[in-house]
């Protein structure tokens, strides 16, 4: 495997990198490679692009285990940064690319209408992120936020002909574009107030001018702008609509790879130019945790559609991994990469199940589920997998990722988030097992059995990402040892 | 009399508050996404200024950078919001709220 990864990405780590070795560069080429093979293809039959482009994420993803850790270097001027944090969500990003084009496969195979763009559009999209885990100045981090931010309008209203993904991809231009615009106006101040709109430089001018008003200003408008882009409440009401009106891979996609990409900035900045006013970044965290956590249980408590179930659940592990972000601490940093890998196999897991059964359950409301355990049974087992994680129930690793976080706030003093926190992880408990008790225990309503099989590659991926999720929670103490190592470099 | 950073600055935010206000008050998608691009344009009336009284032209490499997305966004968007339109024979935003629970 490291062979044909380091023909790939000629360099290990004794060897300086060049620009042309760096993942997104690569990434890009093959998104436009696939765009030619396109157009010079005779017949409009989407198969091999699908293909092609599936094949490419896994070659992607087996190379990404040929790159140079342990190393700290800056491309471009000090715009684009290569460490530790940037592999591991380079990596998450190729894992949510892969799932991802996989389920619009299937989707496709449902009959849905296709069209290639839409398995060529996630490798923009993913080297977008890539470039946004790297960021080391502000034009850079516009530019690739925007770069992601109009693949997934495209992505979100992908279905022309569906009603319910062009509202969908309304509301996301509308929230998009105004995320954008408090973002930018952020920006404008900050580079008004600090001179730079370099990280490093700008975390220099910020120490000595921190009491300006117009510089928590400036702060408060980024963080705003990243919370819509996270789904933190109160920012957080297009997402349901969204993940409920989207295609259902790409509702997958949003929930996982785009709010980790919005997580991987928040974490640049913090670390970065809002370093020095990390007291007040930290109060506005709490406020979006506090409420996130709060709206997104407790909302999801009345849906009746698994996708927007799954919407409000974005919202609050938004939520519990912005309070794990704001405990602030080297411990709290790892609890957080290590909840959100949880977070991102639990997730592609349910996703996948939804959108493999749609076509057969007819839709994505809860009473669809009824029955599927006695006709499908591994596949409502694949499910609940997916739920109890995301619950958190203890052999699973959705739990230890909220217990992570628990500890690392609760050594910061926070007593109150962690009761708040733990209140809602049990509320929680109501909405995912209510999906699990729909599929063991309730009749079908038309007495129908669900009935036709899915593909071995499909029921593949999804045994896969369960095993993970599985095995992540059974090695929480490896997984956690791995992650430390990446990151700080040893 | 000669305008001065503050008198770009107070300008900037008028058109921001302005463009936040249209995108929260009316109820035409097509008159809210050209609320959003004023929006844009505030910042980047703001950091030509920065760029022109600080003597750094980072902030006018910015300005072509939002430029340029704002151009892209809003292929994307007219494309999505005329594919709208023609199912529904409306861009208000009232009648086109089909996604509840």
């Amino acid at each position: 495997m490291n062979t044909v990864a380091t023909t790939l990405f000629l360099q290990k780590s004794q060897e300086p990198m060049q620009w042309w070795n760096l993942p997104e560069v690569w990434w890009i080429f093959v998104g436009i490679l696939l765009l030619l093979l396109e157009m010079l293809r005779p017949r409009r039959n989407s198969a091999s692009i699908a293909k092609a482009s599936i094949f490419a994420f896994a070659v992607m993803l087996i190379a990404s285990l040929g790159w140079p850790t342990g190393l700290e270097t800056t491309f471009f001027g000090g715009a684009y940064q290569w460490d530790g944090l940037a592999i591991f969500f380079k990596r998450i990003f190729l894992i949510a690319g892969l799932a991802t084009t996989w389920m619009m496969r299937k989707c496709e195979a449902q009959g849905i209408q296709g069209r290639d763009e839409f398995y060529i559009l996630p490798w923009f999209a993913v080297a977008a992120m890539g470039f946004v885990s790297s960021v080391g100045d502000f034009v850079t981090g516009f530019v690739s936020i925007e770069l992601l931010t109009v693949c997934s309008y495209i992505m979100v209203a992908f279905y022309r002909s569906d009603r319910f993904s062009l509202e969908a991809g309304a509301k996301y231009l509308v929230i998009g574009a105004l995320s954008t615009a408090f973002l930018v106006f952020g920006i404008t101040i900050l580079f008004g107030t600090g001179g730079s709109l370099r990280f490093d430089q700008l975390a220099n001018s910020l120490a000595s001018g921190h009491q300006d008003p117009a510089v928590t200003m400036g702060v408060v408008l980024v963080l705003v702008g990243v919370g819509f882009k996270l789904a933190a409440a109160p920012f957080h009401w297009w997402a349901p609509d969204v993940y409920h009106g989207a295609p259902t891979p790409v509702s997958a996609f949003l929930a996982v790879a785009s709010k980790a990409a919005a997580v991987v900035f928040l974490l640049r900045l913090l670390i970065g130019p809002f370093a020095p006013l990390w007291t007040q970044c930290q109060q506005v965290l709490l406020a979006l945790a506090g409420a996130s956590l709060l709206v997104g249980n407790l909302g999801a408590l009345s849906q009746r559609d698994v996708k927007r179930v799954m919407g409000y659940s974005s919202v609050s592990h938004a939520g519990f991994i912005l309070l794990g972000i704001s405990a602030g601490s080297q411990p709290a940093m790892l609890s957080v990469c290590y909840y959100l890998l949880a977070y991102t196999l639990a997730t592609l897991l349910v996703f996948g199940v939804i959108c493999g059964m749609i076509d057969k359950t007819g839709g994505s409301l809860m009473r669809q589920f009824n029955g599927l355990a006695q006709s499908r049974p591994g596949v409502a087992w694949l499910m609940t997998i997916g739920m109890l994680s995301l619950a958190g129930i203890p052999p699973l690793s959705g739990f230890f990722g909220k217990w992570f976080i628990f500890a690392s706030v609760w050594q910061e003093g926070m007593y109150v988030m962690v009761f708040l926190a733990g209140f809602t992880a049990v509320a929680s408990l109501f909405y995912y097992l209510a999906i699990v008790r729909h599929m063991f225990f309730e009749k079908p309503a038309d007495g129908r059995a669900i009935s036709s099989g899915l593909s071995f590659g499909y029921q593949l991926l999804l045994v896969v990402l369960a095993v993970a999720t599985v095995a992540v929670g059974l090695v929480p103490g490896a997984v956690q040892r791995a992650i430390y190592a990446l990151i700080f470099n040893l | 009399m000669i305008p001065t950073l503050d008198h770009y600055l107070v300008l900037s935010a008028l058109v921001f508050c302005i463009g936040l206000a249209g995108v929260v008050m009316r109820r035409s998608l097509i008159v809210i996404y050209m609320s959003l691009e004023l929006m844009l344009t505030a910042s980047i009336i703001a950091l030509a200024a920065f760029s022109r009284f600080n003597q750094s032209l980072d902030g006018q490499v910015l300005v072509f950078f939002i430029i340029t997305v704002a151009a892209a966004e809003v292929a994307v968007g007219l494309a999505i919001i005329v594919a709208l339109f023609r199912q529904r024979k409306t861009s208000h935003t009232d009648e086109i709220a089909w996604l509840k629970f």
